[in-house]
């Protein structure tokens, strides 16, 4: 099946981002601030290299939340240990470093990416093993393995790696050969001084390329077929030949190692370390990403741009509105959610006055 | 029929679109009053609507309802009710935790506050009485049998005093004795003055016990005629536009090899209907037919043959492998086909293009393939191919499951089950729910399966498809084998006794 894009994909953002940002502009006009605030905010996130390369940063780890989001659902699971998986791959870079810290470039990175695969997945396959052969419900077994694994995290973050020579909460530096380079790091090569200051860095290609191979694999491969036939009709795959225990395991394993994909971009990417709370919710803000994009990989891409630009234009918000603080994002994605959601009751109005109109 | 009276009930020029269909086109008939009055035709061909405008559950676009010769507008169930207008619908509409007599007066309560039990018990009394029914008004409902619970719904009726009673399918449920003595029933009630609509696409029952029928086709009516004028033959040809052709049956090319051998199959842990200590075998070039009502463990047998249920006593055995030691993937590719009984939750799905349907179970085939995706333009000439041999309508493949009638969705399962070697094939209820067109073509395929050699299993609800097609007729009942017949020796009525655990 080719999944295509239809104008109302598109539309539909386009149109709960509107009427979010009139929102917003109201709270701005009641509290006495000028809503041209929401303007400046929004060129600043697109518009300069700072601001971009920001956005950017932002929108790597919501790219790979999404994906491992969209990827179960086709399978008919919702994923919500995304934050969990996500802290266990951050956790199994450091952990990595710590055992092994003076690797060369061309190990340490291929393996520092591997266990955060690995960790990530094995997050997600124990889900998937309770699915498969307890019939336990993956929502609730994925919110209880994000309370042990993000507090499991969080110790390890401040007793076993704890880098005992600063007072945060956070973990000694990972090892030299572990940090991946900046895009920044290119184009000073290239003599420009574009995204300078900025923490995006190469794990937005991975990501990228992770929201590709998802596309091939569910739409062109016939693993990809076997999943969206169980997601789609469970009883009819199985009178066909699929399995379907092994395809739950499978599929939840695959979507807790993209979340560890995640720490890459946080410790090998960007801070080097593990901080305590790192995640701004990245796994949870993945579903309204997944959500956006209709679980489509591609369009993943695009959506979790959308978040990410809003996460970066709630600081500026922050940083230029006196009252405004930065969880300004948290309403607007709340908005775009309900708006989304409730988008075919509003097809169906629309519908249903042209149609009146007409007579 | 008495001519002069103006009709008790008549339909003229109604018409009803749903989007871009017209389920309805100027249909228009008239009702006598003390008749049982048939509404036959093939699946969409407007029937159920037709009845649910009557029963003010749709409101026509165009047309009029009279009742007695004047306009009666009929806006809601409420109101039909009032005029005297009564549905028993297919599925049927009952509280199952309550007690008949509740059920019964669930909606036209006698008083606000307190039931006087004693007066409605009496009332209910004697219209049992009246009428010949057999139900226990102080059982639960969930504890009766199909044929019990049809009673209640008619009852209902009776109580609400309603004149006209709408019975839509009446029959698909019932073993051949619980129809007859609901045809009886229906006479008696004919006989005191009430007048009865009976939708049905079953043709004996129209030829056997209605006065007049009305013919539907595409959503319009095609006759309305006395049945005493009528045969099966011209009844069908009405119905389906066209003369239908009769089954040609091939050479037998029978030999005695056993393909699949069930023996001792016993449920460990019954989910349903317990089965125990079924053994059975099905030959190369057989057709052995599962005859039994609903529920008598069909579901739990056609699960363990597809590998679902395997908690099971007992051995499946195809072509001298134990099934359970077999992927069912595999055993898919090796020639085990399954038409599962509920074509959509079990054999389709929808949401999946007809192509993307065409090769599921097969979907890992190498001829598919190019290295681990699959291949679009290895698939096209495959499904086409399929489209083409069974004909499917529309078409082309790429459009969605959803678009397909009933009946070719029904023809791609069958193509896609078929169109590669098969030894063994289980078909369950094959043709539930669709055209006559698609059921000949369907049962021609069967016999040409069979005369290359495959070994079928038919189970179905529909005597008469088992009786056509089978060499061997097996009777299940509470999960047990009760019976055997063969070809030769087979009979409605014996074969609808032993359903029901009569000794013959």
């Amino acid at each position: 099946m080719k999944f295509s894009f239809s104008k109302k994909a598109v539309i539909a953002p386009l149109v709960a981002l509107a009427v979010s940002a009139s929102v917003i502009s109201l709270f701005l006009v009641c509290m006495g601030e000028s809503p041209s605030i929401l303007v400046e905010a929004f060129t600043s996130t697109f518009f300069n290299s700072f601001g971009l390369g920001y956005t950017l940063y932002y929108t790597t780890p919501l790219i790979l939340t999404g994906l491992s989001v969209a990827l179960s659902f086709h399978a008919g699971l919702f994923n919500i240990g995304s934050e969990g998986q996500l802290h266990l791959g951050a956790i199994a870079i450091v952990a990595l470093s710590c055992f092994f810290p003076n690797l060369p470039s061309f190990l340490a990175v291929p393996l520092g990416v591997l266990v955060a695969l690995i960790f990530g997945g094995i997050w997600g396959m124990i889900a998937g093993y309770f699915k498969a052969k307890r019939g336990s419900h993956e929502v609730i077994v994925t919110i209880l393995l994000n309370f042990i694994g993000i507090i499991l995290v969080n110790y390890l973050i401040l007793y076993p790696f704890k880098n005992t020579e600063v007072q945060n909460p956070e973990t000694v530096e990972i090892g030299k050969g572990y940090v991946l380079p900046l895009l920044s790091d290119f184009t000073t090569l290239l003599g420009s001084d574009f995204f300078l200051t900025t923490p995006v860095n190469i794990t937005l290609f991975l990501s990228i390329i992770a929201a590709i191979l998802c596309y091939l694999f569910l739409f062109h491969t016939s693993k990809g077929y076997e999943i969206r036939a169980l997601g789609q009709n469970p009883t009819a795959a199985e009178f066909n030949g699929i399995a379907v225990g092994a395809n739950f395991i499978l599929v939840l394993t695959l979507s807790g190692a993209l979340s560890g994909l995640v720490g890459v971009n946080e410790v090998m990417g960007y801070h080097h370390k593990l901080i305590e709370g790192f995640s701004p919710q990245y796994g949870f803000t993945g579903i309204a990403v997944a959500l956006i994009a209709r679980n489509h990989p591609l369009g993943i891409i695009l959506s979790a741009l959308l978040f990410g630009a809003i996460h970066n234009g709630a600081r500026e918000i922050e940083f230029l509105s006196e009252k405004m603080t930065k969880e300004v994002s948290v309403i607007m994605e709340a908005l775009i959610i309900i708006i989304i959601a409730s988008q075919p009751y509003f097809v169906r109005l629309f519908s249903k006055s042209k149609k009146e109109g007409a007579k | 029929m008495a001519q002069t009276s103006p009709p008790l009930l008549e339909f003229s020029k109604i018409s009803k679109t749903f989007g871009a269909v017209a389920a309805n086109r100027d249909v228009t008939f008239s009702v006598h009053s003390s008749t049982i009055h048939g509404v036959v035709g093939e699946n969409g061909a407007g029937k159920s609507t037709i009845m649910k405008i009557l029963y003010g559950m749709f409101e026509p676009d165009h047309g009029v309802i009279s009742l007695k010769g004047k306009p009666t507008p009929i806006r809601t169930p409420q109101e039909a009710i009032s005029l005297g207008i009564g549905m028993v619908h297919q599925h049927f509409m009952l509280v199952p935790t309550l007690t008949v007599w509740e059920n019964i007066i669930l909606g036209k309560e006698p008083s606000l506050w307190f039931v006087d039990e004693a007066s409605v018990m009496g009332q209910l009394e004697n219209l049992k009485k009246e009428f010949g029914f057999q139900v226990e008004l102080n059982q639960k409902v969930e504890t009766l049998s199909v044929g019990h619970q049809q009673q209640v719904e008619l009852l209902k009726l009776l109580f609400r005093k309603s004149d006209i009673l709408i019975l839509d399918e009446p029959t698909a449920v019932l073993s051949p004795q619980e129809v007859e003595s609901l045809f009886e029933r229906l006479k008696n009630l004919k006989k005191a003055g009430k007048t009865i609509i009976l939708i049905t696409h079953k043709l004996k029952e129209i030829l056997n016990h209605t006065d007049c029928v009305t013919i539907m086709r595409q959503g319009t009516v095609v006759e309305t005629l006395a049945t005493r004028d009528l045969s099966e033959e011209i009844l069908a040809e009405k119905m389906i536009g066209h003369k239908r052709s009769p089954l040609k049956r091939h050479e037998e090319a029978h030999t005695p090899q056993a393909i699949l051998q069930v023996s001792s199959l016993t449920l460990k842990k019954p989910m349903g209907q317990k089965l125990s200590d079924i053994s059975f075998e099905v030959n190369a070039g057989e057709i052995v037919g599962i005859a039994g009502i609903e529920g008598n463990g069909q579901q739990e047998l056609i699960k363990c043959l597809a590998g679902i249920e395997r908690h099971f006593d007992g051995q499946i055995v195809f072509n001298n492998q134990n099934i359970l030691d077999v992927d069912s993937y595999d055993l898919k590719q090796m020639g085990f086909s399954i038409i599962p009984p509920d074509r959509h939750r079990e054999a389709v799905i929808l949401p999946f293009s007809i192509s993307e349907n065409a090769i599921l179970g097969h979907h890992k085939e190498r001829e598919i393939r190019n290295g681990w995706f699959l291949s679009g333009s290895k698939t096209e000439p495959i499904v086409s191919h399929m489209i083409q041999r069974f004909d499917v309508r529309p078409k082309d493949p790429h459009l969605s499951m959803v678009s397909l009638s009933g009946g070719n969705q029904q023809k791609l399962v069958v193509a896609r089950e078929t169109s590669r070697p098969v030894q063994f094939l289980l078909a369950a209820h094959p043709t539930r729910g669709i055209d006559i067109g698609a059921i000949d073509f369907i049962h021609q395929h069967f016999l040409e399966l069979k005369s290359k050699g495959t070994g079928i299993l038919l189970i179905s609800s529909e005597l008469d498809e088992i009786l056509k097609l089978s060499d061997r007729i097996l009777v299940l009942f509470h999960g047990r084998i009760v019976a055997q017949f063969t070809k030769e020796t087979a009979n409605e009525r014996e074969l609808g006794l032993s359903m029901t655990g009569g000794t013959v």
